[in-house]
């Protein structure tokens, strides 16, 4: 290997950052549909010449280590017509797509006539065709009911738009216009990296590049590496539920063993044969829910490329499984579910051996798709009712949750969109929206609470599919924290009928909503760490303040009593519900 | 001889600077005494006396106008010390500041806590009523909950209360009466709505800036009284203009009634500077760049307007109005350098800030900083910056960067050094394509402008990178922006959300919006002593294809609006959407109209034009060893005193000329050229060779 010096190494790593960077910009910026734009469902990533991940943006986790698998396809299969100027397009869950919502824009970076890196642009259109808009088919039995498969192909060869192939897409779908506009800014932001990537390699010329390439996934290897050594020798099992399907599957158990043997950490999961439904999980959902999972116990500033990766071996289980699915299994849900139950099976095992980085489990992801033609322009919207599916967010050693922040695989990057262009884009109006109390699971750092969330479609009927899951089973809580000693905190939805009566939401469903129907959405707040009774009771007493947690639930949960309708604390009574405390030793 | 002073309150430093009708610029640096401001802008105040021997009622009986920026709102902001403030909003509504639209800025961050809530739950309180997005009462306002909530108001002795209703710039018959019930019963408390500080479409960031707004309300009203009673009671009797984080200057008036716009200060007079000294070369547009002990601010001028953004997240808090885009990188004198186990180096956005300060500095800091690099790389001189009142310590900046880089990479010190600084000037040359490059301009059509007491030791390094040829620095570098707000004008800004598609904007509705932001403008100005035939008026379009989520923000002359204008408005909106993102559709109807805007500016341009001070000496009064690159390695450098050069001098490198407050390095490969109020840095041509 060229020797590298640090000034071009630190160079070509910024760079490669500022690159996904913008190139996160652009989408936020120009997507139309609303999983792009407000769901922030997209991931940018450079990769090398050989499709190793260099660089990921920090966009939604769910996709984390995931690019590097559909581009790998990709290279394969146009090897000996890949050229400059192509960007190809790619949803097959079977070779290295997550769900078939998830269509990625990989574009090949040459330098001269060399390849130097691949670029790749994974984002969530808002239709994908297939028997219910929006892709969750909550009645589909295998893949083919879900939607639109798009093998590798080419959308723009040696720079010209296919016309025919992008034509052939956005006809497959129900909101065409939306989607034109969301591939046109994939492909805007895989030109903006080309035009970043190729100026940097004419400033350093190839070899350096290459030279620089070995060295950042060298060097991230070794950190990665140098952080599980410092974890203990053994071997740690970890488990997670997954609810019915919907098809009778009843609740499904994932398992997780984690082996740590000096810089290496092997992760193997297993699960039940796969299911005649969409909680299926192709091999790149589950191991971008594994490499999620490992990161919280890791340095954060670790950079999340293949040379990390290199430190951690993954086994799926046997082909045919849940978790390792084989054609024709269906999967649309599988980047929440599964997805967040392997997250939680792997931090289980994990918080075994790093307690004081224990991160409990958020809320699932339970929601419901409207769409219809809207009433004042004739035009199909496709609307998810996105604060309807932020629940809490787990805690972690040392940090309450944070409030309606969504599910692990979403955390953070989704937003709930703002109540007022959401009524201006869309004929709905909203009747509230705000937290809700007793919502989030109790623990020493307890959960974020959940929202509460009411709104009704304006002046017309519309569709809605009701699906996911997260209605039996409250997200988990770790360390002497227990989400079951109340265990409400689950999703409960229903609708206001206009007639008065009100009807229980069960996921899994196809109803209508007519005008003056009013949703409800209540989703559960996150896990909680640590034994509750050994909360700051001043936390506990700014949260009844604050209205957020009851009396009643201060006492039960909390063991904190207090003097009538006063926020004084009754100290006696305190001292003999928080008798039995277990301290989590921090 | 008359003056006009302005002076800027850092979190570190005071400066100050005279102008007089001469053009004759004195500049001071004293430290910030925070807990008592006005200590700082006397001890200012009497080094400027002392500068021109005056005494101090002099200097102000013929001083016509006092500047003043301050970091006053700022901190109150980020130290959490801002006014006791509860929260109005519509039932239902009551938690948006803490949902804060469900995002988290770091997202494989387990243990990053996201910020605190300027009003805590148990002070926002729900008043029943509702508009819709049509502007239709929905839901009647409930009288009893108004009463209700300022009983709890009461009882928590509350400074401050923000007033949010939703859709409530479509109507605001809610808030208004609101505002006049509670300014009866609570004549004391500092009330403010949301339709009179962001009357724009997005309830979170309206609701945000309405509270960030009150929240540092009485803080800034206290605040710009006692800088005027303070200059009062000096005997002043001119004018007093504070600058806004609009790019303007407002009288104390309008900062109190938006004291949100008073947030970015210091840095907002940036572009000022800059088009100052750019102008007189036929220049209008710009790139500001200063670089102090912990940021590195960059700002982009087009066509004499800086660009302008909105919604930002401010120190992790949501700021709906127009503030200078203001892109600031932690890349400054202190910025710490460290390697990673994996062997990559990396430097910033850590700083050691004024205390400990670089390892340099001796005052107990011991990480590798940018200074220490600079120092070692003879950059910087250990005797100090001329003016500052610290002596560098070369043996302590060697140790930190020996231990701390050049050890883990297997360097020498010196190599090092120069690693930090190639390091650091890509951070920085990065950033300025962030705003250059990457929203389709091409830095080249820009005059570098470089401020701040670390800048010029990097000015030539980045021009270099960022591939410009030519290269400006202010004589009053170091107090940059202190000379920003002296030459800054008065200046306004107003904007009203229509949400509609362009096809079915009504001209005659758009029109009355414009000329009532456009009346309230001009009379705030004239209040302000600005003749109405000296005013500016700039429109300003936000404009997205439907289904997008956030705006292009598109600048127009004022001409009344028709359709013809309407189409001009959209053609610019594809072309600025095209450089920003890369592409447009211009065949796509379906343009919406979001938000307009107006900003109202005074034009009647001072002139000044700046004098020189009399030079007594052009020889160096010494070398230096001063790293110029890999090969060669270090040279023998002369050493200048800026002061001591006159105008239209030119020196070649390599060579340092030594500034008041800061360090200018000529590389081998260019040309300093002395002027009147600046330094010109250009690669040498054979015409130009004296």
């Amino acid at each position: 290997m060229t020797e590298i010096d640090p000034i071009t190494l630190a160079v070509v790593n910024g760079t490669l950052k500022s690159v996904t960077r913008e190139m996160g910009i652009t989408i936020d910026r120009t997507a139309r549909s609303p999983v792009l734009k407000l769901a922030r469902d997209y991931s940018n990533g450079v990769l090398d010449a050989d499709t190793n991940q260099l660089m990921q943006g920090e966009d939604i986790p769910v996709h984390l280590g995931a690019l590097q698998y559909s581009a790998r396809s990709v290279a394969d299969y146009f090897e000996g017509e890949i050229y400059p100027g192509d960007v190809m397009y790619h949803n097959s869950p079977a070779t290295g797509a997550t769900h078939k919502q998830d269509c990625c824009a990989i574009r090949p970076i040459f330098y001269g006539d060399e390849l130097l890196f691949w670029v790749c642009c994974n984002a969530h259109l808002s239709d994908i065709g297939g028997g219910v808009a929006g892709g969750y088919n909550p009645l589909a039995t295998d893949l083919y009911a879900e939607g639109l498969r798009i093998s590798p192909i080419k959308l723009v060869e040696r720079g010209e738009l296919r016309r025919d192939v992008f034509d052939l897409i956005v006809g497959s779908v129900r909101t065409s216009a939306h989607t034109r506009g969301d591939i046109r800014a994939q492909i805007g932001a895989v030109d903006l990296a080309e035009r970043r990537l190729v100026a940097l390699a004419e400033r350093y010329g190839a070899q350096t590049i290459r030279g620089c390439v070995t060295a950042l996934l060298d060097g991230a290897e070794k950190r990665m590496r140098a952080e599980v050594e410092r974890m203990a020798d053994g071997t740690y099992q970890g488990q997670s539920w997954v609810e019915d399907d919907g098809h009778g599957s009843g609740p499904s158990r994932l398992d997780c063993e984690v082996t740590i043997r000096g810089g290496t950490m092997r992760i193997g999961m297993s699960s039940r044969p796969q299911l005649p439904s969409y909680f299926n999980c192709y091999y790149s959902v589950t191991a971008s829910a594994i490499l999620l999972g490992v990161v919280t116990y890791i340095d954060p500033e670790i950079p999340h490329n293949a040379g990390a990766y290199r430190a951690i071996e993954m086994d799926f289980g046997p082909p045919g499984t849940m978790l390792n699915a084989v054609e024709p299994a269906a999967c649309s849900m599988a980047t929440t579910t599964p997805f967040d139950s392997i997250v939680e099976a792997v931090r289980d095992a994990l918080s075994k051996v790093v307690p004081e980085r224990s991160v409990a489990g958020s809320s699932h992801m339970c929601f419901s798709i409207w769409a219809a033609q809207d009433p004042r322009n004739e035009e199909v919207y496709v609307f998810s009712a996105v604060p309807g599916l932020m629940g809490g967010g787990g805690a972690s050693w040392g940090l309450d949750g944070w409030n309606c922040i969504g599910t692990v695989a979403t955390g953070g990057a989704m937003l709930t969109g703002d109540i007022e262009l959401t009524e201006h884009e869309y004929p709905v109006h909203t009747h509230f929206y705000e937290l809700e109390p007793d919502s989030a699971c109790p623990g020493r750092w307890r959960g974020g609470f959940g929202g509460r969330y009411a709104i009704e479609p304006v002046g017309h009927t519309t569709q809605l599919s009701s699906i996911g899951e997260g209605v039996a089973i409250p997200p988990p809580s770790l360390g002497n924290a227990d989400s079951n000693f109340n265990p409400d905190r689950v999703y409960r939805r229903w609708v206001d009928r206009v007639d008065g009566h009100r009807e229980e939401l069960i996921s899994h469903a196809l109803v209508e909503l007519k005008p003056g129907d009013i949703y409800h959405s209540y989703p559960p707040g996150g896990g909680g760490v640590g034994d509750p009774c050994t909360r700051d009771i001043e936390l506990v007493r700014a949260d009844v303040e604050n209205g957020l947690v009851t009396r009643e639930r201060a006492a039960e949960e909390y063991g904190v009593v207090f003097v009538g309708d006063t926020l004084n604390i009754d100290g006696e009574a305190t001292a003999v519900r928080r008798s039995g405390a277990v301290d989590d030793g921090a | 001889m008359s003056y006009r002073i302005g002076i800027d309150v850092g979190g570190t430093f005071t400066d100050l600077i005279a102008i007089d009708s001469s053009g004759n610029v004195n500049a001071v640096k004293t430290p910030s005494t925070p807990d008592q401001p006005s200590r700082s802008i006397a001890d200012g105040l009497a080094l400027l006396t002392g500068a021109r021997a005056l005494d101090l009622s002099e200097l102000l009986a013929d001083t016509e106008l006092i500047v003043h920026g301050s970091t006053a709102a700022l901190n109150a902001l980020i130290e959490l010390k801002g006014a006791r403030t509860a929260l109005l909003c519509t039932a239902g509504f009551r938690d948006s500041l803490e949902i804060r639209l469900g995002a988290k800025e770091r997202r494989y961050d387990w243990g990053y806590a996201p910020p605190a809530p300027l009003v805590p739950r148990s002070l926002r309180l729900p008043v029943r009523e509702r508009v819709s997005k049509t502007g239709a009462i929905h839901t009647p306002l409930v009288d009893d909950d108004i009463h209700a909530a300022i009983e709890v108001l009461r009882r928590a002795s509350i400074e401050a209360v923000a007033v949010c209703f939703l859709w409530s710039f479509r109507n605001d018959t809610h808030e208004r009466r609101v505002g006049e019930i509670l300014a009866a019963a609570l004549p004391d408390v500092y009330v403010s709505l949301s339709v009179d500080v962001l009357p724009e479409i997005r309830e979170y960031d309206r609701t945000s800036t309405t509270v960030v707004n009150a929240y540092i309300g009485p803080v800034v009203r206290r605040y710009v009284r006692h800088v005027e009673a303070f200059l009062t009671t000096l005997g002043y009797r001119g004018a007093v203009r504070f600058m806004q984080s609009n790019a303007g200057l407002a009288a104390a008036d309008e900062v109190m009634r938006r004291p949100v716009f008073a947030l970015g200060s210091g840095p907002a007079a940036g572009p000022a500077a800059g088009l100052f000294h750019a102008r007189p070369r036929g220049r209008d547009s710009v790139l500001t760049v200063d670089m102090g002990g912990t940021s590195f601010d960059v700002c982009l001028v087009e066509n004499g307007e800086p660009k302008l953004s909105k919604g930002v997240d401010y120190h992790r808090y949501r700021i709906g109005v127009q503030m200078v885009d203001i892109h600031a990188v932690g890349a400054g004198g202190g910025s710490i350098a460290s390697v990673d186990v994996g062997g990559l180096l990396q430097v910033g956005p850590e700083s050691a800030g004024a205390a400990p300060g670089p390892a340099c500095y001796d005052k107990g800091g011991t990480c590798a900083t940018v200074t220490d690099a600079n120092l070692v790389l003879g950059y910087l001189g250990t005797e100090g910056l001329l003016g500052g009142q610290i002596a560098l310590n070369r043996e302590l900046a060697e140790r930190a960067l020996g231990d701390h880089v050049a050890r883990p990479l297997g360097l020498s010190v010196e190599a090092a050094a120069h690693a930090v600084y190639a390091v650091v000037n890509n951070n920085m040359a990065r950033a300025i394509r962030e705003v250059s490059v990457e929203r389709g301009h091409d830095p080249r059509d820009f005059l570098l402008v470089v401020g701040g007491g670390c800048g010029p030791v990097h000015a030539w390094m980045l021009a270099r990178e960022i591939g410009v040829a030519e290269v400006l620095i202010p004589k009053v570098a170091s107090s940059f922006c202190a000379f920003g707000e002296v030459v800054a004008d008065l200046r306004h800004t107003y904007s009203r959300s229509t949400p509609c598609r362009v096809a079915d904007a009504e001209v005659a509705t758009l029109e009355a919006l414009f000329a009532e932001m456009e009346n309230e403008g001009r009379a705030t100005l004239v209040r302000e002593g600005v003749s109405s035939h000296a005013i500016d008026v700039l429109r300003r379009f936000d404009l997205r294809y439907a289904g997008q989520m956030y705006e292009c923000m598109v600048n127009m002359p004022a001409a009344p609006v028709t359709r013809v204008y309407l189409d001009r408005v959209v053609a610019r909106f594809h072309a600025v959407h095209e450089a920003l993102y890369a592409y447009a559709e211009p065949d796509n109807p379906l343009v919406e109209l979001i938000t307009i805007g107006s900003v109202v500016s005074d034009r009647s341009k001072p002139e000044i034009t700046l004098q020189s001070a009399p030079v007594t000496a052009r020889t160096p009064r010494r070398q230096r060893n001063v790293y110029m690159d890999a090969v060669p390695g270090f040279v023998a450098a002369p050493v200048y005193q800026g002061g001591e050069l006159a105008a239209g001098s030119r020196i070649e490198g390599p060579a340092v000329v030594e500034e008041e407050g800061t360090s200018i390095v000529v590389f081998a490969d260019a040309l300093l050229t002395v002027g009147v109020e600046a330094y010109e840095l250009t690669k040498p041509t054979r015409e130009q060779e004296p």
